[in-house]
């Protein structure tokens, strides 16, 4: 050791660099709050003052977080946007993803009808997202891909119970919004659930048709029965006629 | 990360497109901030001063109590599982094992701020070698073992993190049980504080470096 508090001087320098050159080092001006850039201008990082721009703007309604966001689930819809969402709603409330959830934060009831009859829908489905561990696990049980991942991140609310537990409503979703925010995955999974009617049509297609051609083959094997119980009694009819002319 | 990423089998998805050339960015530019991180601290008196001679874990005591992890090699001991066991592809990978001299808290810094150097080099090296294909193998859902004990270790920045598994044949285990290394380790604290300053007990309990979440069992 040379000089007593040298090595306090030569972390003083390292400090000293580190100031003057955030001051001059571009990439260092401002704090890069959220992982996007505002449209058009991509040279200069998005300020954290200049949001939000409006009150009550959810900047995860728009598609400014990447394809690979997933944050909490979201219930889907074929319906577009004006439509009641419940009328095509893709959940029939199997409960699978209630079992399966492994911290339990889904909370799920069946619909009935007056007559007390199952209506393949949920009449309660709720999420708490502050017990939700964004695992993925219910969507991937979902055999029926109602259930999917959604981006939005801005759930901060003063209210830590009933502000944090997501209803059926905030959790129903159009297609079209999962096509916006997920492009790749939504075709996908749309990919898929044509894959997966078209071949269960071609299957009902085939089985119609087996059916159709035992059904077939039956009848032709009747037919081939009787022929041949026919030309049994003819030759039998003739033998006999032959007898009588002996 | 945490979102169910890793699972048994493999990864949920590939990574995101540019994500490879974003580690090896972060893979060359590490070693200048260690470098600035070196000539802010490691010379630095008032740490030195304040470090140097304090809280002395002896290698002895280190062994005998559980230690492990950079706790243990600051006190002279260069175990490293990932040298011992050399589990998973750790084998394949080229490093060293630093480990210090006296047991003070100065060591188990600098045990710490040369781990990182070896890191950065098996990262350099797993990011050379990570091959192209499908990164989900198949592996089942529910599986059903024979009844049996099962003890597995890994290395963790903090020691040897142990998972024990007691099967009764089903598909739930009958007994789990995780062996954190911070509360193993924080279990010195005492004898390491005997002697010093009440002022110094804060460092010590620093150098130990222990997570909240795995000494509250």
């Amino acid at each position: 050791m040379s000089l007593l508090g040298g090595g306090i001087f030569k972390g003083m320098a390292v400090t000293l660099r580190n100031f003057v050159g955030s001051y001059f080092k571009k990439e260092r001006l401002v704090t890069n709050d959220y992982a996007w850039q505002p449209e058009g201008d991509s040279e200069l990082p998005q300020r954290a003052s200049e949001y939000p721009k409006e009150q009550g703007e959810q900047l995860s309604d728009t598609t400014t977080v990447t394809n690979y966001s997933r944050n909490f689930p979201m219930l889907l819809h074929d319906g577009t946007e004006g439509s009641n969402p419940m009328d095509t709603i893709r959940c029939v409330a199997c409960q699978i993803c209630e079992r399966e959830c492994p911290p339990q934060c889904i909370y799920i009831e069946k619909m009935y009808d007056e007559n007390g009859k199952y209506i393949k829908s949920p009449a309660k489905f709720d999420i708490d997202v502050s017990v939700c561990m964004s695992c993925q696990i219910c969507v991937e049980v979902c055999p029926f891909d109602a259930i999917v991942m959604n981006s939005q991140f801005e759930l901060s609310t003063p209210d830590r119970f009933d502000g944090l537990l997501l209803r059926r409503d905030d959790l129903l979703k159009s297609n079209n919004y999962y096509h916006q925010i997920h492009p790749e995955e939504a075709a996908a999974r749309d990919q898929k659930i044509a894959d997966e009617k078209a071949a269960k049509e071609a299957k009902k297609k085939a089985a119609a048709e087996a059916a159709k051609k035992k059904a077939a083959e039956k009848s032709k094997a009747e037919a081939e029965v009787k022929a041949k119980e026919a030309e049994g009694s003819a030759a039998t009819e003739s033998d006999g006629k032959q007898e009588a002319a002996e | 990360m945490m979102c169910n990423y890793f699972r048994f089998g493999g990864l949920r998805n590939d990574v995101p497109e540019g994500w490879m050339d974003r580690a090896r960015k972060v893979v060359d530019e590490f070693p200048a901030f260690l470098d600035e991180y070196e000539k802010l601290l490691c010379e630095n008196e008032i740490i030195l001063s304040r470090t140097q001679g304090v809280g002395v874990l002896s290698r002895e005591l280190a062994i005998s109590a559980g230690i492990t992890g950079p706790m243990l090699r600051a006190s002279g001991e260069p175990y490293d599982l990932r040298k011992v066991d050399a589990y998973g592809i750790y084998d394949r990978f080229q490093f060293r094992v630093p480990y210090g001299e006296a047991g003070d808290c100065y060591d188990r810094f600098m045990v710490r701020m040369l781990e990182m150097r070896e890191s950065i080099e098996i990262l350099k090296q797993a990011l050379a070698a990570v091959p192209e294909g499908p990164v989900m193998g198949n592996a089942p859902r529910v599986f059903k073992p024979k009844p049996t004990e099962v003890y597995g270790r890994i290395e963790a920045p903090k020691g040897e993190l142990g998972f024990f598994l007691i099967a009764d044949g089903t598909t739930k285990p009958y007994r789990y049980r995780v062996r954190p290394p911070s509360l193993v380790n924080l279990t010195t604290l005492r004898d390491m504080c005997l002697g010093q300053k009440v002022a110094d007990a804060v460092i010590i309990l620093g150098s130990i470096d222990i997570v909240l979440g795995e000494v509250d069992r």
